[in-house]
Order: structure tokens, then C-alpha cells, then sequence
């Protein structure tokens, strides 16, 4: 893994909804390596590297391009930028970033990228009450400067999409930070793969939209249609503090995590296994989710047409969906090493 | 083969088929099914789909359902000391599932427990947690693993009458009536039409196997077979459907209004053939049926639901005079041409 590469990736600006960017990156490290590349009309990149010869099943690796975002709605009138419309916890109406993920934390919005920090009342204001509870997403504001609602709409257009503001580096024995690791990595290994002489053609779907409810994954499963799909996602680590047990979900440093089920979707149970014996195989490490918990592409996938049998690769990322993504180089590489070996086994299945 | 309706339904609730896990189940329906279809096939998912064919061309397609699936609990992880936590898979409630015996995927029995001191208020599926008796991680895996699953371990038992009792009823109880569906067809003259015999996975997790072999199968038509919640026990809500008062014609539920043309079709059927009816609809609690309605340009769908009480619990509750006028109302809607009656559904 070319580290500085992947933390390239993660820092392009890609959120639901204008994952083109996503998309440019790929493209020029693709360049000169007889990949052919199409978009469908939802924005998915379609990918097809020839291999030797063409496989008996169509297997189909899907990545999903778009990071977690917000979207400005409105400004108030001293200049402050809203992102929320409705009071609730979870952020499904925003590109799923948590209230409690935001706070303090520093955005750019747009292709200008403007710089600004999301805010709340200040605590020398806040009750008792205000005090304990997580604030709802349209009680916050964000920050970017403007002294008036004119000149804050101006930089930053209704419908302009704004993402943390986080760089990348190496940390602790053998982690990285970075933002957008779910599911940049994904997007990294399958560009990785493309590169390479392959026994088998390779299909591969870069999605768009996952991160509003795997939308893209719709029309990409539609217009590929494969026997076989491979999701390739990060997802939770709980492995931090007091968490032991199956309250990690995923633990960093045991390999990618192959799950049997999870919030929507049960896996085809003969591929897990196979992939779990492909693993042992060859010495790659392998884990289970322990909950059932989350949800990715597999979910649209599965379901769609006459059915395909899915399976997940992802990679066990702590504090996910926030501006510091930790993950460990090892998982990454087990990752990798899985793709091949998953890809030529389920050519053949 | 089944000498009553009690031990064909019990033959079929004997098996485990958690969903995601429906693969031994469809088998033994494969083997049981065949003599009455002309084609048997399995689809990715694992829906299992068997056809009645007919020798006349472009005939319409008529396809009855029922989820081969049932609720229970995926093992996601062991812990050190041997005991199996799992993943609920469908809607469980925790107190129906504390204190219970549980039969797994490999044979094992169990029993499945909450965590102890957990409060009433803080019961969540995930509380509880299984143990078949071992004493480490090792010697659970010996008999248990990640990925299998386990279920409610009650087998059924008769009530007085014609009651019958235990788990899994649902939707055991609806496969068993394709069964007497289909074997009673094939005493029958052919049809002329082709007539589709579906049995899906995964509609407990969220009616997720139909939508693919509805695609597939690509009907004009279609009945799905359910059971729907009973209004006359104990604490009951206000609603219509009782058990042992007939075949419940769907009306509406959480995912489909069913067309009316369908409705009025086995209402005049029922009054035709002196078959007891009453009319189901439900608030919550959804089921294959809007699924295959909304698929491709659009199924005209309806369901007969057997009545059942304590629904997703091991004390499944139905009534055999209920089984057996969905059959013969089934039957005689089938044997009628019913779905000939469709001109326009607007």
C-alpha cells in the first residue's frame, strides 16, 4: 500500500451527492492501465479491466465514493450557516454525520472550499439541562465568517455540501488518521487491483450516494446484473476505552471483517464461509462482525433483479463517520491481499 | 404422506429455518413438492420456486407465496468462557425469548437467558445470550459457530378442539397449506394457466426474498399465504380477526392495500362454497404481499392469512378449521378461473 497515495484519496472532496472528485483521482491513476471506464446516469463509475479470459461467474466488487457531509440549507440573518431542517438525533437528513461528531470541528464547503467551524451556544449560555443532552442538528450553526446572511449565502450557496476539514498521517504503530477512510479504502484497493494483470476480467461499480441510504448501488446492481457481489466498506471498531467483547463489533488489527449479518443484510452464508477458508489458507487474517449493527451497499445489491449472492469486506475503522478515522496499516494489507484471492475463487464458484 | 393437518404441520414446524439459514428446509419442501410441479428451481437468494406448467401459450401466471423463514437468532460471537451471543434476526420480543429452550443450526439444544439483574426497562434482544452446557470457546465450537443460528425450541403440541400450539407456526402453518394447495391441484384437471409455487426467504428480516423471485417469476397475479394476528385474547387492541372464525381475507396491512377485484373475488367465492371468512387488517406487522404487488409493471396481489395468537412467540396458537377453509377456498378460487376476472383493476 502506497500510504501517501491512499491519504491522497481521502482528502478529496467527495461528498453524497458530488463524488466527482472521487472519481477524477481514479481515473488519473487508472490512466495507461486498459481500464475501461463508464458513468450511468445516477453518477456510479462502471469499471472493466480484461483479464486472460472471462470468468463463468460475473463477479461485481463495489466501492462507495461519497464521504459523510452536510448540506447548507439556509443562513440566519448575523451570517451564521444552517445545515439541519428538522430536530432529530441521527443526521439521515444531513449526509450522516453525527450531531455529537461535529461540535468544534472544522468544514470546508463547496468547490471553493470555504472554510468553517460548526457551533453551538456557548456553554457560559447553555442551561443545565442544554448542558447534558447532545445538541440536535438544528440548533447548530456553522461559522464561516460572513457578518451578514447576504454575504454568507453568497460563499456558500443553498445546497452547497460541506465536509470535515481533516488532513492525513501516519500515527502509533502502524495506524493512520485521515478523514473519508469509510470507504476511500475501498475505492484505493479496487484502483490498486485494476492495475494489475489480472487471470480474470474484473468488473468493478464506484457508488455514489451511500452514505443517504446505498442509493447508487440500485441502479449500478441493475445495469451490471453479476452472479456474485463483493462490498467493499469500512466499518466500526469499538475496540476503545472499557469496550471488550461483543460491544466492539470489530476489533483493529485481527484483519478485515467478514460479516454473516448485519442491519440489512444477511450474507449468502456459503460465500462467508469460503471466504473465511480462503483466508485460513493462505494465512491472511480474517474477523467477524460480533453485532449486527450497520448497514452498506450489499443491502440495495442483494435484492435487486432476479438476486445476487453478496458478501462484505470491511475494513474495522475506529471512530468512523467522524473527522479522525483510525485505522491500523495491517487490516488494510489484510484487506488487500484477501481481493485477489476472492475474485478468482468466486469467478470459478 | 401426512396423515392430518396436525402432522403435516407438525413435520414442517419440526424444522429450523431461521432466515438466511432456509437451505435444509427447502430441500425437504423440494422433495415433499415435486410430485405436484413440472419444474423446480432455486434462485440466488435461495427462494425456492416450483411451476405448474400448462400447455396453453402465453397463459397468465398465477403465483402463490408463503416465507419459508422464520424468526430467531444468528450466533455472532463466543465468548471465552462459552457462551453464544447472538444477533436477533426479526422482530423479537425479548421477554417472549427469556428463559426458553433453543435448538441450533448443528443439533445442539440450549437454553436462552437474559443477562442477569437486567432491568425490565433495559431488555434488549441483544441482552440475551445462549448456553448449551460447555465451559469454553473451544468446546462451544465443537457443536456451535459463528453464523449459525438458533430458534424457539417448542414442538406442537393439540389444545382442545381443533386448536394446535407451539413455535413456528409462522410460517410453517402457510407452507403446509401450499402443500394441501398444491397436492390437491394435481388431482385436478390442468389448468389453463401456469401456476407458480413459491416458497421465500428472508421476509421476516423485511419481506426481502420475494422481491427477486416475484422479479424472476413474473406474475400477473399473485396470493401470498401468512398468518395474521388474532384480536381475542387477553389485553387484545380492538380488531376484527378471531380465531377459528374462517380464512382472513386481506384487507390491508402495513405494506399493501390488496386490490379489491381480488377481495371481492374470494368473498364470492367463500359465499359460493359455504367456506367461513372473516376480514383481516392490520395497522402494523407487514408481509410479502406488498412486495410482490409493487414488482416489475405491477402484480395484482392478495393474501389469505391463517388467524394465529401470540405470533413470534412458542406459543403460536392456530386453529385447523381455519387451515383447511384457506384451502378449500384457495382451491376453489384457483379451480374457478378467479383470475380470469381481472379486466381492468384501475
Amino acid at each position: 500500500m502506497q500510504i501517501e497515495n491512499f491519504f491522497s484519496l481521502c482528502e478529496v472532496f467527495g461528498p453524497a451527492g458530488e463524488e466527482k472528485g472521487v472519481f477524477q483521482w481514479m481515473e488519473k491513476e487508472l490512466s495507461g492501465h486498459g481500464v475501461s471506464i463508464t458513468y450511468d446516469k445516477v453518477g456510479n463509475m462502471h469499471l472493466y479491466k480484461p483479464g486472460k479470459k472471462p470468468p463463468p461467474n460475473k463477479v461485481l466488487f463495489t466501492a462507495h465514493a461519497d464521504e459523510v457531509s452536510l448540506m447548507i440549507q439556509s443562513a440566519d440573518e448575523m451570517g451564521f450557516l444552517l445545515f439541519g431542517g428538522n430536530q432529530s438525533l441521527t443526521s439521515r437528513f444531513a449526509g450522516n454525520m453525527m450531531p455529537t461528531a461535529i461540535c468544534g470541528k472544522r468544514l470546508v464547503v463547496g468547490k471553493n472550499h470555504i472554510p468553517g467551524v460548526v457551533c453551538i451556544k456557548p456553554i457560559s449560555l447553555q442551561s443545565e439541562a442544554e448542558k447534558n443532552k447532545p445538541p440536535f442538528i438544528d440548533e447548530m450553526r456553522l461559522d464561516i465568517g460572513a457578518k451578514t446572511k447576504e454575504e454568507a449565502l453568497s460563499l456558500c450557496p443553498i445546497g452547497s455540501l460541506a465536509i470535515f476539514d481533516s488532513d492525513s498521517y501516519s500515527f502509533g504503530n502502524g495506524r493512520i488518521k485521515a478523514k473519508a477512510v469509510d470507504d476511500r479504502i475501498g475505492c484505493y484497493l479496487i484502483t490498486e487491483y485494476c492495475k494489475q494483470n489480472l487471470p480474470f476480467d474484473f468488473h468493478a461499480a464506484i457508488l455514489v450516494q451511500e452514505e443517504l441510504g446505498c442509493r447508487g448501488a440500485h441502479v449500478a446492481a441493475y445495469i451490471q446484473q453479476p452472479d456474485i457481489a463483493v462490498v467493499l466498506d469500512a466499518t466500526t471498531a469499538g475496540d476503545v476505552g472499557q469496550v471488550s467483547g461483543m460491544q466492539c463489533v470489530t476489533v483493529q488489527g485481527e484483519g478485515g471483517v467478514i460479516s454473516y449479518i448485519d442491519g440489512g443484510t444477511i450474507y449468502d452464508y456459503a460465500l462467508t464461509q469460503k471466504a473465511f477458508a480462503l483466508a485460513r489458507e493462505n494465512g491472511i487474517k480474517a474477523q467477524v462482525k460480533r453485532m449486527a449493527t450497520g448497514a452498506n451497499d450489499a443491502k440495495s445489491i442483494q435484492r435487486s433483479g432476479v438476486g445476487v449472492r453478496v458478501i462484505s469486506l470491511s475494513l474495522p475503522t475506529r471512530y468512523i463517520h467522524s473527522s479522525a478515522c483510525v485505522a491500523q496499516l495491517k487490516d488494510m494489507e489484510a484487506m488487500e491481499k484477501m481481493i485477489p484471492l476472492l475474485h478468482n475463487q468466486f469467478a470459478e464458484e | 404422506m401426512f396423515n392430518s393437518h396436525y402432522a403435516l404441520m407438525k413435520e414442517f414446524a419440526s424444522r429450523l429455518s431461521v432466515s438466511g439459514r432456509e437451505h435444509d428446509f427447502s430441500n425437504d419442501l423440494k422433495a415433499w413438492m415435486k410430485p405436484f410441479a413440472d419444474t423446480v428451481s432455486t434462485d440466488a437468494m435461495g427462494n425456492l420456486l416450483l411451476v405448474k406448467k400448462t400447455a396453453v401459450l402465453d397463459a397468465p401466471r398465477l403465483l402463490l407465496t408463503a416465507h419459508m423463514d422464520q424468526v430467531g437468532f444468528m450466533v455472532t460471537h463466543i465468548e471465552n468462557n462459552g457462551y453464544i451471543r447472538l444477533s436477533p434476526v426479526g422482530s423479537v420480543n425479548p421477554i417472549a425469548y427469556s428463559n426458553i429452550p433453543v435448538k441450533f443450526s448443528r443439533g445442539s439444544k440450549g437454553i436462552l437467558v437474559a443477562e442477569t439483574n437486567c432491568k425490565p426497562e433495559e431488555m434488549k434482544p441483544n441482552k440475551l445470550y445462549a448456553d448449551i452446557g460447555t465451559i469454553s470457546l473451544k468446546e462451544t465450537e465443537k457443536y456451535v459457530q459463528v453464523g449459525d443460528v438458533c430458534a424457539i425450541d417448542v414442538p406442537l403440541m393439540k389444545l382442545k378442539g381443533s386448536r394446535i400450539a407451539g413455535a413456528a407456526l409462522d410460517n410453517k402453518a402457510s407452507c403446509a397449506i401450499i402443500y394441501k394447495i398444491a397436492q390437491l391441484l394435481s388431482a385436478e384437471e390442468a389448468l389453463p394457466f401456469e401456476v407458480g409455487f413459491a416458497f421465500t426467504v428472508q421476509e421476516e428480516v423485511g419481506c426481502r426474498g420475494s422481491k427477486t423471485i416475484a422479479y424472476s417469476f413474473a406474475p400477473s397475479y399473485a396470493l401470498n399465504f401468512d398468518v395474521t394476528p388474532c384480536y381475542d385474547t387477553i389485553g387484545s387492541i380492538p380488531g376484527n380477526v378471531r380465531l377459528g372464525k374462517g380464512a382472513a381475507i386481506k384487507i390491508r396491512d402495513n405494506t399493501v392495500i390488496v386490490c379489491k377485484t381480488i377481495v371481492d373475488s374470494l368473498e364470492q367465492t367463500a359465499k359460493e362454497e359455504s367456506i367461513p371468512i372473516q376480514r383481516e387488517i392490520i395497522a402494523s406487522g407487514g408481509s410479502d404481499t406488498g412486495v410482490l404487488q409493487l414488482t416489475r409493471q405491477g402484480v395484482a396481489a392478495g393474501s389469505l392469512s391463517l388467524p394465529c395468537r401470540h405470533i413470534h412467540t412458542g406459543t403460536e396458537t392456530i386453529d385447523s378449521k381455519d387451515f383447511d377453509a384457506i384451502v378449500q377456498l384457495a382451491l376453489a378460487w384457483i379451480m374457478k378461473g378467479k383470475v380470469f376476472e381481472f379486466e381492468s383493476l384501475g
